[in-house]
């Protein structure tokens, strides 16, 4: 795969991270499992389905990260400023 | 053995043959990921793809009547179906890119000509595994589209160098297909060639600067003099022996270092759903 030196395509700290959600059961929660930094939507659902495979899901699900709205939040005063 | 059973194996072994060289490979590019869901994936990749030609060999030998692993550990690389295409490493990302994409649609355009066939058992095979291939394409996608100039660059090397290796593992030899006449196989090879195009070129026209015409012309399906219809690839053609050392170790500390047989194929380890933990299970 070449050298070392030549691994390293770009910074993946500008991916953008997408939260990953599960349900076990039809009729259960949806849990929150974690998330993965992707390029994209397409890579992200790849990523998101071969990271979190320990369980045979009935549903999986991801959300950019940027769409989650805040209601309570440790880093915004929100409802008062 | 009928003729329809034995082209079936032999069709079933281009498949398990091809996923476990490719499933070699993903172990092999792991800690090339760009980070480390990255590389979890390909850990993913690997396990799935070793987990299918798994399955595959069970059936294989359970209906040949053959001792257990026999098509695993019984077997000289002479006598795999692999993909000629995977028999030389990957340059660079992007070729390793081009080439396990190329190699996933192949594989499931021509695994899904028995997804409605007759044969009940290998069908419902078909739509588990399916359902699992779709996310190394998806995944596979994602990282070229986010390919930079020189990756792309080496993406399009790739499909020159690589791509008719793949496409002409759907060369039709001129005979009938007896699996689709009996029904084990409910759509035709060339149906699977034309939806194998249709995947490639989806992805490679919106990954790099190619139009269509371009890539297909990178895909041709001519074979040469000696191909080997029943093994989808040239006569005499076998898997290098660096490539097949990794597959079946004989070097005898990693031999060692490999789990005994009989606790990672007999034993169901489940780390996961034990009891005593479950409780705590994304509290």
């Amino acid at each position: 795969m070449g050298l070392v030196k030549q691994k390293t395509a770009r910074n993946t700290m500008d991916w953008e991270y997408f939260e990953v959600f599960a349900r076990e059961e039809p009729d259960g929660p949806l849990f929150h499992l974690g998330s993965v930094s992707a390029p994209n939507k397409p890579a992200a659902v790849g990523q998101a389905r071969m990271v979190y495979s320990e369980k045979p899901w009935v549903e999986m699900c991801i959300c950019p990260r940027a769409e989650v709205v805040p209601v309570i939040s440790v880093n915004d005063m929100i409802g008062i400023a | 053995m009928s003729e329809t059973d034995k082209v079936l194996m032999q069709e079933l072994l281009c498949i398990a043959d091809t996923d476990w060289v490719l499933g070699h490979w993903y172990i092999k590019v792991m800690l090339n990921g760009r980070s480390l869901p990255d590389c979890t994936a390909f850990a993913g990749m690997g396990q799935d793809s070793l987990g299918h030609t798994r399955a595959i060999f069970r059936l294989l030998e359970d209906r040949l009547e053959l001792p257990e692993h026999q098509l695993e550990f019984g077997r000289q690389p002479e006598a795999l179906h692999d993909l000629e295409a995977l028999s030389r490493p990957p340059q660079n990302w992007g070729d390793f890119l081009m080439t396990a994409f190329l190699t996933e649609c192949a594989v499931w355009r021509l695994f899904s000509t028995f997804l409605d066939g007759s044969d009940k058992e290998l069908s419902g095979m078909v739509k588990h595994l399916g359902k699992e291939l779709y996310f190394h394409r998806l995944g596979l996608e994602g990282w070229m589209l986010a390919a930079s100039d020189d990756e792309c660059a080496d993406m399009k090397l790739s499909l020159a160098e690589r791509g008719a290796e793949v496409a002409r593992w759907f060369a039709a030899d001129g005979a009938s297909d007896v699996l689709l006449e009996s029904g084990v196989r409910n759509t035709g090879v060339a149906e699977a060639l034309a939806g194998f195009l249709d995947d490639v070129v989806s992805v490679v026209t919106q990954a790099t600067d190619l139009v269509e015409e371009e890539v297909l012309q990178l895909l041709p399906t001519a074979v040469p003099e000696d191909w080997d219809a029943a093994k989808r690839k040239t006569a005499g053609a076998t898997l290098p022996a660096t490539l097949w050392e990794f597959m079946i170790p004989t070097d005898p500390d990693t031999v060692a270092l490999r789990r005994p047989l009989s606790v990672s194929v007999d034993d169901n380890l489940d780390l996961v759903d034990r009891a005593e933990y479950s409780h705590a299970d994304y509290a």
